[in-house]
């Protein structure tokens, strides 16, 4: 809306999901049940006007007295106490019948006050029952006469009404909806006995927005912050970000890797390494972003499964000195635990910290246990998925994705429930093979967009203190390489025939 | 020892100190604000590098202007949670009762104490007494003598039937106003200032049935 006067609310993550604010003027109705958060955004939007933006702004309330509105403000870092005696903001106590009656009135003594400070904002909380709450006529007509005398004096107002039934996701509308001008509604949504809180623009006259339900949470000593929903477009530039570079390639780590691989994985692509837990995936990421260190690039690990000391020692088990590479602010290792995951926020912070941290390498450990968390059936993890692969792609950065695929022996499918292997340029299965009574580790390249694959199945080992290598075909060793078996990656190997065909497992069989 | 920052309300005259229990130059410790008025001291604790984290407060220990000055050292046994003794305190209130004519009774305070709580309000007087649980007639007299004492402010428009009352709690009688609602808003100290209340009003009455008789008498 360029050239529009647009109040910006000042609440952390809400501009974002509108043009940038809301139109100058507009009545914005809050709807919400108890607790759901409406007086916290209402005095927060005042807050925000009078200190961040100079404008300065009124908050009326019938219940709450405003020592504790004050208090409670003061919990989030907002001095309201000072604002008033610096006489940019006034807390006015009154009754919904005296309000009724001042906003009728020519002469107002409110909206006198509030012209005396020179008000832009103002947040009216609980008009609920000053309208009436039966729907009824009579009620419309009380919130109009309402909004004409805030309109009169051109003031942007918080409305901040009572409605239980959004907690049950009932899609009954109140009759103050078709009036205001704005309309946004805060839910505290049942999530497998835990609560989040979700915040939805139904309607915003003159602009555009960013529909849907999002997640906000109110954080102490900061005030509300709004996470737009993962699903929700981004810039149109991110999808299109794909466009990369198409020669650079990143070194995988792993001595014999990149030369299967042509080189190593092309900047910005994205890459699953899938395979059952204990089959080397940590150790091949850690050894990614050890690699990355040792060019001087910045590498950022996130699990979701081991915590950050933990994977400190395991790095250091072969042979990686992650707290030294993190000192020098190559290497960042994040550790989020996955219980009660918000999808909107854990992707926020992923967001934020890959654009504060500028990681040239990601792995993230792992996409099975978002799967866990956020459930493969419905669309919210395709959908993070998806948003995590276009970030990714967008700022040119190579993301690796552990996936624990749960079969120990060969591999019907490469990604089990999780239906996404079209958004995924490399797969990378890593298979334990039995072979006479010894497992024996299997890498197969099973998908590598733009280049040309061989899939053979290559034998890798992991040594203690050095990490994860692939092993020459033929070995040195006296074993029988991978190369004169078939069917490595089915449950059951067989010794190739000098015709081709299978003989049986027996590894020292001639 | 222990370095004890100390500052004096200006409103007040309280005076408060902040302990670092902990090395105050590494700004670890818990802080104990032992008189409160915190909002009037945060930017003074912030420039100690503290922040409200580090704070306990402890609202009931009073400790007299006269006994600190300026920032100093004292020992830890200098420090004591008890509270001052009750005879201190009706002292107190006797002087702060003394110097806001305007509170007379219950009536009173307790408009003193709601207008704390709600310093703009835009009633009825109507409205307002009933929100008291006083009659019409008392919370009117209140109103007056709090105006006229100049704790309060109204605005006058007779088209209107509400007012807004404005509490006035930076003029001349601020640090007495303040001083008197933090005593109220202890269970002990609301009673005794109701106490002393009672005491005076009664005192009245039976100087006000002596001077009857004494009319009386001469009649």
């Amino acid at each position: 809306m360029p050239g529009s006067d647009l109040v910006r609310t000042g609440i952390a993550g809400l501009d974002d999901l509108l043009p940038g604010g809301i139109p100058r003027s507009n009545v914005i109705l809050v709807e919400g049940a108890i607790g759901a958060g409406k007086t916290t955004m209402g005095v927060e939007f005042v807050y925000r006007g009078v200190s961040e933006f100079d404008e300065p702004g009124i908050i009326v309330v019938f219940e709450v007295s405003p020592d504790k509105i004050m208090r409670d403000a003061a919990g989030f870092g907002w001095d309201l106490r000072k604002l008033e005696k610096q006489g940019r903001l006034k807390i006015v106590f009154t009754t919904r019948d005296v309000l009724r009656q001042e906003l009728q009135q020519a002469d107002s003594v409110l909206l006198d006050e509030a012209a005396k400070i020179g008000a832009r904002r103002i947040f009216i909380d609980g008009v609920g029952r000053l309208v009436g709450g039966n729907h009824t006529v009579e009620s419309r007509s009380a919130f109009h006469v309402l909004t004409e005398g805030l309109q009169r004096e051109n003031l942007t107002a918080i409305l901040a009404v009572e409605a239980s039934s959004l907690n049950e996701n009932s899609a009954l509308s109140l009759p103050e909806e078709s009036i205001a001008d704005t309309v946004i509604r805060l839910r505290m949504e049942d999530a497998q006995r835990a609560v989040s809180r979700s915040i939805e623009i139904v309607k915003s006259r003159g602009q555009d927005f960013q529909m849907g339900r999002h997640t906000f949470r109110i954080v102490d000593g900061r005030g509300i912050h709004v996470y737009r929903r993962v699903q929700a477009p981004r810039k149109p530039s991110r999808d299109r970000a794909a466009a990369f570079d198409p020669n650079t390639r990143l070194s995988s780590g792993i001595p014999g890797l990149d030369e299967i691989i042509n080189g190593g994985y092309f900047v910005g692509s994205t890459t699953v390494v899938a395979g059952i837990s204990g089959v080397g995936k940590s150790v091949m990421g850690l050894q990614f972003i050890a690699e990355g260190a040792r060019r001087g690039e910045r590498s950022l690990m996130l699990s979701l499964d081991e915590q950050v000391e933990q994977i400190l020692r395991n790095a250091a088990s072969i042979g990686i000195d992650l707290p030294v590479q993190i000192r020098k602010d190559l290497i960042r290792v994040e550790y989020e635990p996955p219980q009660e995951i918000e999808v909107d926020v854990h992707f926020h912070h992923i967001e934020e910290l890959v654009k504060e941290f500028k990681p040239k390498r990601v792995v993230i450990d792992s996409l099975s246990t978002y799967g866990s968390s956020l459930g493969t059936g419905g669309r919210v993890f395709r959908d993070f998925f998806h948003a995590l692969v276009a970030l990714m792609k967008e700022q040119q950065i190579v993301a690796v994705y552990n996936h624990e695929n749960p079969e120990m022996l060969g591999m019907n499918s490469m990604m089990g429930d999780f239906a996404m292997s079209s958004l995924v340029d490399n797969i990378i299965l890593m298979n334990w093979v039995e072979l006479g009574d010894s497992f024996r580790l299997g890498m197969t390249i099973a998908k590598m967009r733009a280049n040309p694959v061989d899939r053979i199945t290559h034998e890798c080992e992991v040594t203690n203190g050095k990490g994860m290598r692939v092993l020459p075909r033929p070995l040195a060793v006296n074993r029988k390489p991978f190369s004169t078996y078939a069917g490595l990656v089915s449950r059951a190997p067989e010794r190739r025939s000098r015709n081709g065909e299978g003989t049986g497992p027996n590894e020292s069989s001639d | 020892m222990l370095t004890i920052h100390t500052i004096q309300c200006a409103s007040t005259g309280v005076l408060c100190c902040l302990s670092p229990l902990d090395s105050p130059q590494s700004r670890t410790g818990q802080v104990t604000l032992i008189w409160a008025e915190i909002e009037s001291f945060g930017m003074q604790i912030a420039a100690w590098g503290y922040n409200q984290e580090h704070l306990i407060f402890r609202v009931n220990w009073y400790i007299r202007p006269t006994a600190f000055q300026g920032s100093a050292k004292f020992d830890r046994g200098m420090m004591s949670d008890k509270p001052s003794s009750s005879r201190e305190r009706i002292e107190e209130i006797k002087r702060l009762l003394t110097q806001i004519s305007a509170i007379r009774g219950a009536c009173e305070l307790d408009l003193l104490v709601f207008l704390h709580r709600h310093p703009r309000v835009l009633l009825t007087s109507d409205q307002l007494a009933a929100f008291l649980g006083y009659d019409m007639k008392k919370i009117a007299n209140a109103i007056e003598a709090f105006i006229d004492g100049g704790l309060l402010e109204r605005t006058q428009n007779p088209a209107h039937a509400a007012r807004l009352y404005v509490l006035v709690l930076d003029g001349p009688q601020g640090g007495e106003l303040t001083g008197l609602l933090k005593l109220a808003s202890t269970r002990q100290g609301r009673h005794d200032i109701l106490e002393l209340l009672g005491r005076g009003q009664s005192e009245t009455a039976v100087d006000s049935v002596q001077e009857n008789r004494r009319l009386h008498a001469i009649a």
